[in-house]
């Protein structure tokens, strides 16, 4: 910070990504909204606090633990090499540059644009659980994949040493996987424990509808969705970057590049980000026949599957995949449905966690053969290592330990609220205060008016 | 009396700029304690809620 032109560089990187943080928080706005609008009038209140705790909760722990991980687990550890004390150690939550320090610019905006993929990990899981499961439960679940989980995928897969980039030739700019295959996966591993609502199934297994109790909360929530998932793509991108020096050309060459430091340019992932989320629309209106719920989500799903690759595809090809994704997502969705009797209240696992996994598989013979990093030594991206990526990600560290704790909460009795308390509903009694309240209040005025004349 | 900055002055030399610097690992305990606490109190209260409403579902659903 001692010349203006590196200060100017410095301080329009600081300001970036600061810039993507109010614009992700609009995700969370939009997820409240969403849940709330699906949920039924019982439950609104305790839904509503189910997601929004969620926020301190990682916000804290992602503090305290989640952004070493990132730092320090690159190599797995024990895949690839041991743990990277050295990079881990300005990411501690005891180091120094871990608050204001006049020598760093970076770590604090850094750590946000992180945290607020971890809010959307755990956000992602809490539409699929409504209506039934514990906040005790979902909070210790929503940390698990906030600050613990989903932060060694990305360690693993979404790091320039990443082991997975290395070795697999993994390849995900905008975190088909390691955001939405994760928290899909981790999404269904807890649904097969935590089972359907009450009702929500005939004697015969067939499904009966529990439908949006508020449309348009549901539409707004997915549009503020749509306009955070703005955020959250610039977010992934470092803004500029001499990428001459990185790759040892003799000339320099300052672009924008995606998370590997592979070359991109925020014009580029405009045209994917757009024809992707119109392909998902299109495909979701025509699949779904015009229903209004699956249109929306399926604009997102759209977006999700190709994000994998949107930092490098044509715009045509964007939206062809966001298509392919969309069909699969939508059928996955009620196969899974009918054949294993999975209560996906809003289609997270759908939209977030199949989307994923085929966008994953798609991006490996899409881009097949081109570089996963500006680096020497590793891995060209190829179907065979985009798919294992895939399994990885919505497998081994979505849907397993999603089970595994799922089914530890249900064994200590903790993962699922009384038959009761589901039929009664979790906001009965707020409502009995509340109805007592307004009686008081109707009395009082009564009162009044008998006094006017 | 001062917990950190005393003056503005040799600004390339000064790094962290919030109060008690070296302190870190207290506060990180300090927080990981209260996180675990709030848990614990948390699952205390849930459970009572819940005893509560289903005492609401036996009056108003059984008679």
């Amino acid at each position: 910070m001692d010349n203006e032109l590196s200060s100017l560089t410095t301080i329009f990187t600081e300001f970036y990504y600061w810039v993507t943080i109010p614009l992700m928080f609009l995700i969370h706005v939009g997820f409240c909204m969403y849940e709330v609008g699906v949920s039924r009038r019982k439950n609104h209140m305790h839904t509503l606090m189910k997601n929004t705790m969620l926020i301190p909760l990682v916000t804290i722990t992602f503090f305290f633990f989640g952004w070493w991980i990132y730092w320090g687990w690159p190599n797995g550890p024990g895949i690839t090499g041991g743990v990277e004390w050295e990079a881990g150690a300005p990411n501690a939550p005891w180091a120094e540059t871990m608050g204001p320090h006049l020598g760093d610019r970076i770590t604090g905006v850094f750590w946000a644009a992180f945290l607020l993929f971890s809010w959307t990990a755990a956000s992602i899981v809490s539409g699929s659980v409504i209506e039934r499961i514990t906040n005790a439960a979902f909070w210790i679940l929503a940390v698990a994949i906030g600050s613990f989980f989903w932060i060694i995928d990305a360690a693993w897969g979404w790091h320039y040493a990443g082991w997975m980039v290395q070795k697999l030739g993994y390849h995900d700019a905008y975190a088909s996987g390691v955001i939405h295959a994760i928290a899909g996966g981790f999404g269904l591993g807890v649904l097969f424990v935590l089972g359907p609502r009450i009702g929500r199934f005939r004697a015969d297994g067939t499904a009966r509808n529990i439908n949006p109790r508020n449309p348009w909360l549901v539409a707004i929530g997915l549009f503020l969705i749509y306009t955070g998932f703005w955020g959250f793509y610039v977010a992934c991108n470092v803004p500029i970057i001499d990428m001459g020096a990185e790759v040892g050309d003799e000339a320099a060459f300052f672009t924008a590049t995606n998370i590997y430091l592979g070359p991109t340019t925020l014009s580029g992932i405009t045209f994917n980000f757009l024809m992707s989320l119109a392909g998902g629309l299109l495909a979701g209106y025509w699949i779904s026949k015009g229903d209004a719920f699956w249109t929306y989500s399926s604009g997102l799903a759209g977006i999700i599957t190709a994000s994998a690759g949107n930092d490098l595809y044509h715009p045509i090809q964007a939206t062809i995949i966001a298509v392919i994704g969309v069909i699969c997502a939508y059928k996955m969705h009620f196969w899974m449905e009918r054949k294993f009797k999975i209560d996906d209240a809003v289609g997270a696992v759908a939209v977030h966690g199949y989307a994923g996994f085929v966008g994953l598989v798609i991006c490996g013979f899409v881009l097949w053969g081109y570089p996963s990093s500006p680096y020497e030594g590793y891995a060209a991206i190829n179907p065979l290592g985009q798919f294992v990526g895939a399994l990885i990600m919505f497998g081994l560290l979505g849907f397993l330990p999603g089970w595994v704790i799922a089914k530890i909460l249900h064994g200590m009795g903790m993962l699922r609220i009384p038959p009761e308390v589901e039929i009664v509903g979790l906001d009965s009694l707020e409502h009995e205060v509340y109805d007592a309240e307004a009686a008081e209040i109707e009395q009082a005025e009564a009162d009044v008016a008998k006094t006017l004349n | 009396m001062s917990t950190g900055i005393e003056a503005w002055k040799n600004l390339a030399d000064i790094g962290a700029i919030y109060p008690f610097v070296g302190s870190e690992v207290m506060w990180v305990i300090i927080g990981l304690v209260l996180w675990i606490v709030w848990h614990v109190l948390q699952i205390s209260a849930e459970k009572e809620h819940h005893e509560k409403a289903k005492s609401h579902f036996n009056q108003n659903y059984r008679g």
